[in-house]
């Protein structure tokens, strides 16, 4: 068997079509991510009594466990959870009616916490304690100073780990082809199995993620010069 | 879906995954192996700054950090047995496990490679103009005095990404190799016991990544013995202190993602 050059291309157009579909497990994943992160780094490093315990056990159990395990958790477990909940309480609600996706953007959401927890965390521990006194002492309360101080520059800090976690979240999104989404993976997969032209139909896939993670490292390089615009020392 | 919950059941299951732990292992010792090769052989390139050889390394890594592992594990099964007929190797016989082994190898090699340049680019250069001028030889400065400064600051980077591998791993079960994933879902399904089985497969995963993380933690510690605080006996002999390798650890981006291009 040679390889056809010209199935490249057909499967390149093909897998166009899945590119939203990728995305959009990876934006909601991330963004969803981000959140849970930021409340969990903030409860761990104000040492909160029960629930930094609970974020550190959170993030210990997900960052030891394959993203494909807690994938498969929450696609079994999920609705086990959730028709039991629906029937004590006596909604109409059944498991059945959670769209495929839906259980990617629970199990990568809860993923991405953990590793973003992680990156935020020690991003804010990076900022000078100076910073948090300087802006108590001009009046700001705490959350004030968290917002409009500390977090500002914690995110310029952390901003090429927080790329990597979105990179890394948008290569593990191909896993959602494990719960019937059909994402570019599984896109791959349909268009190959038509005419048995695996290698060629997975080179164009390889070749769109190629092209998304490097897109998503310019934009990071462009956002990261301008974020630290402020930070270029010397006088005036 | 399924039987109903069973706490039970998880312990039972335990045993029958632990049978497959050793797949599992060995995946990533092969791979370890495979990827220690070609990460060197990736990062004498870039770091001798050989010109063509050098844009190749560059690509290679790029493109092995650029795509996920999933699409290279599909990529390699289906492309390298007609690659490697272009050249007269008959793969088609080779078992399942070789591709796997092959692609997590390549996969790690990349990473490896930045690990390995990173540091020993990390490695002051006035400890090799120390170590000449003391009238070493081009190796033995390199074995004495790079090498294990180089091994010391590699440990912690080395560490994630053995502990990434062993989560990669779980993706084996695409292709039809037995590891513990694959294992768990046969369980599952043969005693529509999905729950307890992905219970039971997760904090199996906890306690080997844990594990490994406290062994390497140990080799890391055991290296770094010259960082540590000083012992009366050496206080003497210290002109200045050095900064904390952790820093220098902290800015290697070895992490997993990233494409560098």
């Amino acid at each position: 068997m040679k390889i056809d050059v010209t199935f490249i291309w057909t499967a390149f157009v093909h897998l166009l079509s899945a590119i939203p579909t990728t995305l959009l497990i990876t934006a909601v994943s991330v963004t969803v991510g981000f959140i849970i992160g930021l409340i969990g780094a903030v409860v761990r490093i104000y040492k909160v009594p029960v629930l930094s315990q609970i974020a550190t056990a959170y993030v210990t159990f997900i960052r030891g466990t394959p993203m494909l395990t807690h994938l498969l958790l929450i696609y079994f477990g999920l609705p086990v959870i959730v028709d039991a909940v629906s029937a004590a309480l006596g909604l109409g609600f059944k498991s059945s009616s959670i769209p495929m996706i839906g259980f990617a953007f629970i199990s990568f959401s809860i993923t991405a916490g953990a590793y973003m927890s992680e990156v935020i965390r020690s991003g804010l521990l990076a900022v000078n304690r100076g910073q948090l006194e300087a802006a108590y002492s001009i009046g700001m309360t705490t959350p004030q100073a968290l917002r409009r101080i500390v977090l500002p520059q914690a995110l310029a800090v952390s901003l090429p780990n927080l790329s990597n976690s979105v990179i890394g979240m948008l290569h593990g999104s191909t896993l959602a082809f494990t719960v019937s989404v059909v994402d570019i993976n599984a896109k791959a997969q349909i268009v190959a199995s038509t005419n048995w032209k695996f290698f060629e139909a997975y080179l164009a896939a390889a070749a769109i993620f190629w092209g998304l993670t490097l897109l998503i490292e310019r934009l990071t390089a462009l956002l990261e010069k301008r974020i630290n615009l402020y930070n270029r020392g010397g006088v005036a | 879906m399924g039987a109903p919950f069973d706490f039970s059941f998880v312990f039972s299951f335990f045993p029958k995954l632990a049978s497959t732990l050793g797949i599992t292992l060995l995946i990533v010792a092969g791979s370890l192996v495979v990827g220690m090769i070609v990460g060197f052989l990736i990062a004498l390139p870039r770091l001798y700054r050989i010109p063509a050889l050098r844009t190749f390394s560059q690509v290679y890594v790029s493109f092995f950090r650029g795509t996920p592992i999933l699409i290279q594990l599909f990529l390699f099964y289906y492309g390298l047995p007609e690659i490697l007929k272009l050249i007269g190797i008959d793969m088609s016989k080779a078992p399942v496990l070789v591709f796997v082994i092959l692609t997590y190898g390549l996969h790690t090699g990349a990473f490896m490679s930045e690990m390995i340049r990173a540091s020993v680019m990390a490695v002051d250069r006035g400890q090799l103009e120390a170590a000449y001028a003391v009238g070493m030889t081009g190796r033995q400065a390199f074995t004495r005095i790079v090498l294990p400064q180089a091994l010391a600051i590699a440990v912690p980077v080395f560490s994630n990404l053995v502990i990434a591998l062993l989560k990669d791993t779980s993706l084996a079960f695409t292709l039809g190799v037995m590891e513990m994933t694959g294992k768990a879902q046969t369980l599952g399904s043969v005693t529509q016991h999905f729950i307890e089985s992905y219970i039971a497969l997760a904090l199996i995963y906890l306690v080997v990544s844990f594990t490994l993380e406290k062994v390497l933690k140990a080799m890391e510690v055991r290296l770094m013995r010259h960082e540590l605080p000083d012992t009366p006996a050496r206080t003497g002999f210290r002109i200045h202190k050095k900064g904390s390798y952790r820093r220098v650890v902290a800015g290697i981006g070895t992490e997993k993602g990233g494409a560098e291009l």
